[in-house]
């Protein structure tokens, strides 16, 4: 039977079935009598979560998941959490487990309250830690994943981080969870260590000890199978292995008749500094800046940006890097950036809107961006660009930033490119119109598809209409793509989920995409699947989606397709 | 008691993985120690609390020691945070 839940982490995993009892006693809400007892109980409980963490961080190879060990224990050897629980215990007179859960909830709540994603998500490393010290205090015999002696996928009601904490990481073949999403800190230690994990599943009828099936890829689990269906898996499993072992030789995207497209990646997170230079990339072709102004409580000063950006150009040596400028709205704020709070912050005062009403600001980050552009390739880009006006009057701003720049005698490339995001669908409309005023288009599916549909894909009632296949949306793109093919030096890109999709891949080689950018991780299988197909031959079959009138036609014609091409991969 | 600003150089501030490396470091000495940005005081031996701090990479701030190693760890902390 095949139980359906959220995809999570990708990839295949067989293994046999551990359910993990996840669920702690109720907190003893009495009062406590023998405080002094409480306290040691509790402090016992800590000591033993560090010596936990200790031995696994011993143990341990994978440096991320050392890091975050480490991180738990130093959160548990503070000098002042022992003092902090006996107060807790004294002014409550509670006992142990309620101060546990008080001092850590206390912990959780500042961090979650910080104006800043990244933190916030740390949040979720102390909900682990608060469980493990619980566990400790009511003596539950936790689930030790060293002890394990066979491939296994663990599911629970609610999966912590914990179970992840060891070496013995290959015999884990899968992490289903009833609870948490795809941005719970087991969603993505998951997603970053490989291991196929799918939540939100009913795990009523999952048995201990059966033999089940996990797809992250697709997001279900499967269990009372039989032999031919085993089999098959197995043989699946294998396919999937040798792709990744194949990935790791990859270098260009060259189709079979021999010709080349560029896959670069979507960035913008420091911490993916140091993996640039790990991945067969053709360049960055989304750099986006908000992440260097979200998390701030005052702006970002000029060279803090400079350093930003020349410090990942520097390490793309030569390749090109698209920054596009500050893209922010309603829905994402700052302390400093004054937009109110609106009805529809999608279609209110955002990126290129707030930026040409706010000419010091933008110069500010035109600046960092021109300064950067004397140590390696750099081109800019407008975000939510909905006219011709918006383009030439950012082109203004630059200018006369240009200008600032020549007359302080500071060096910059003075022939830096500069493009525009097509998310709008008015822009794709008239992208004839527009490709003269730009050196590049690159389109952004994600809003495009939302804008064109008229569909919010964050609200679950409608979200299947969010189609990428839509003929409304690839006419559009077909129309922005062909634009550009009358000059030989403008180019046209796509960032956006759409540009990684194995259907989305054959439809955009088949226009004519010049370049690709992905997320990181998706780059090796981008330029695999496009180095599975003919040029040609997929321009030709691409023509012929255009006579189809329906998503459905549309979907089933590229799968048809899609099994010829990518075979075993697919 | 000894102070020194200094100008973070980590590139991705002191967040989690550095933040923590630097908990492992300011442990090795006896001297108290406090890391200032603005108006915000955080004990280098807290984890959480350096965090919250929000320390970013070319943040100014001051490293402060106090104790009879204070000099070391000054030093030690300058060269784990400003390179």
């Amino acid at each position: 039977m095949q139980l359906l839940g959220i995809k999570v982490g990708n990839g295949l995993g067989l293994g046999k079935c551990v359910i993990i009892d996840s669920k702690l006693p109720n907190l003893n809400q009495e009062v406590c009598e023998n405080k002094e007892e409480e306290l040691k109980k509790v402090s016992n409980a800590i000591d033993e979560a560090i010596i936990d963490y200790q031995n696994i961080i011993a143990t341990l190879e994978d440096e991320d998941l050392k890091s975050l060990t480490d991180f738990n224990k130093n959160v548990l050897i503070s000098p002042s959490i022992k003092k902090d629980m006996e107060n807790i215990i004294n002014n409550k007179n509670c006992f142990g487990d309620v101060a546990i859960d008080h001092y850590f909830n206390e912990k959780i709540k500042q961090l979650e309250n910080l104006d800043n994603k990244y933190l916030n998500e740390r949040a979720k490393d102390v909900k682990d830690i608060r469980y493990k010290v619980l566990a400790k205090y009511y003596k539950i015999k936790e689930f030790n994943p060293n002890t394990l002696t066979e491939d296994v996928i663990l599911v629970s009601h609610e999966m912590t981080a914990n179970v992840l904490l060891t070496d013995n990481i290959a015999h884990i073949k899968g992490i289903v969870s009833e609870l948490g999403g795809k941005t719970s800190h087991i969603g993505i230690l998951t997603t970053s260590l490989g291991i196929p994990s799918v939540f939100g599943v009913d795990i009523k009828n999952l048995k201990n000890d059966e033999l089940i099936f996990i797809d992250g890829n697709k997001g279900f689990v499967e269990n009372e199978l039989n032999n031919d269906k085993i089999k098959i898996i197995k043989d699946k499993i294998q396919v999937e292995l040798e792709l990744k072992k194949e990935l790791d030789d990859i270098k260009e995207a060259k189709t079979t008749d021999g010709y080349i497209f560029d896959v670069c990646s979507n960035t913008g997170d420091l911490t993916e500094l140091e993996r640039l230079d790990s991945i067969p990339l053709d360049g960055v072709g989304l750099f986006r800046t908000e992440f260097l102004y979200l998390n701030k409580t005052t702006p970002p000063t000029e060279d803090y940006l400079f350093e930003v950006y020349k410090k990942f150009v520097e390490k793309l040596n030569h390749k090109q890097m698209i920054i596009r400028t500050l893209d922010i709205g309603g829905d994402k704020k700052c302390p400093y950036i004054d937009i109110k709070d609106e009805a529809n912050p999608f279609l209110g005062y955002r990126a290129i809107r707030y930026c040409l009403d706010h000419k010091d600001f933008f110069k500010t980050s035109l600046r960092a961006i021109l300064r950067a552009s004397a140590f390696g390739n750099i081109a800019i880009m407008y975000p939510m660009i909905s006219s011709i006006e918006e383009i030439r009057q950012a082109n203004l701003i630059l200018e006369e930033t240009k200008e600032e720049l020549t007359e302080e005698n500071i060096k910059f490339n003075k022939d830096i490119k500069v493009g525009v995001m097509v998310e709008i669908p008015a822009i794709a409309a008239m992208a004839d119109m527009v490709i003269p005023e730009v050196d590049f288009f690159s389109i952004g599916t994600n809003d495009l598809v939302q804008y064109t549909t008229a569909v919010d894909r964050g609200n679950t009632t409608i979200s299947k209409l969010y189609q990428w296949f839509n003929p409304g949306v690839i006419r559009l793109i077909k129309n922005t793509i062909e634009a550009t093919k009358k000059y030989d030096n403008k180019f046209v890109g796509m960032c956006g989920e759409m540009a990684a999709d194995p259907l989305g891949i054959i439809l955009l080689v088949g226009l004519g995409l010049d370049e690709f950018s992905v997320n990181m991780n998706m780059v090796k299988r981008t330029k695999k699947y496009i180095s599975l197909l003919n040029k040609k031959e997929t321009e030709n079959f691409v023509k012929t989606l255009f006579d189809l009138r329906t998503v459905k036609e549309i979907e089933d014609k590229l799968n048809e397709f899609a099994k010829l091409k990518y075979g075993k991969y697919y | 008691m000894t102070t020194k600003k200094i100008i973070v150089r980590k590139e991705s501030g002191l967040h989690a993985r550095p933040g923590s490396d630097l908990v492992n470091l300011a442990m090795t000495f006896k001297s108290d120690i406090y890391l200032i940005k603005g108006d915000k005081r955080v004990n280098a031996k807290e984890v959480l609390e350096i965090l919250s701090a929000d320390i970013n990479f070319n943040d100014e701030i001051t490293i402060e020691t106090n104790g009879e190693d204070e000099n070391e760890a000054l030093k030690a902390l300058e060269e784990y945070i400003g390179n």
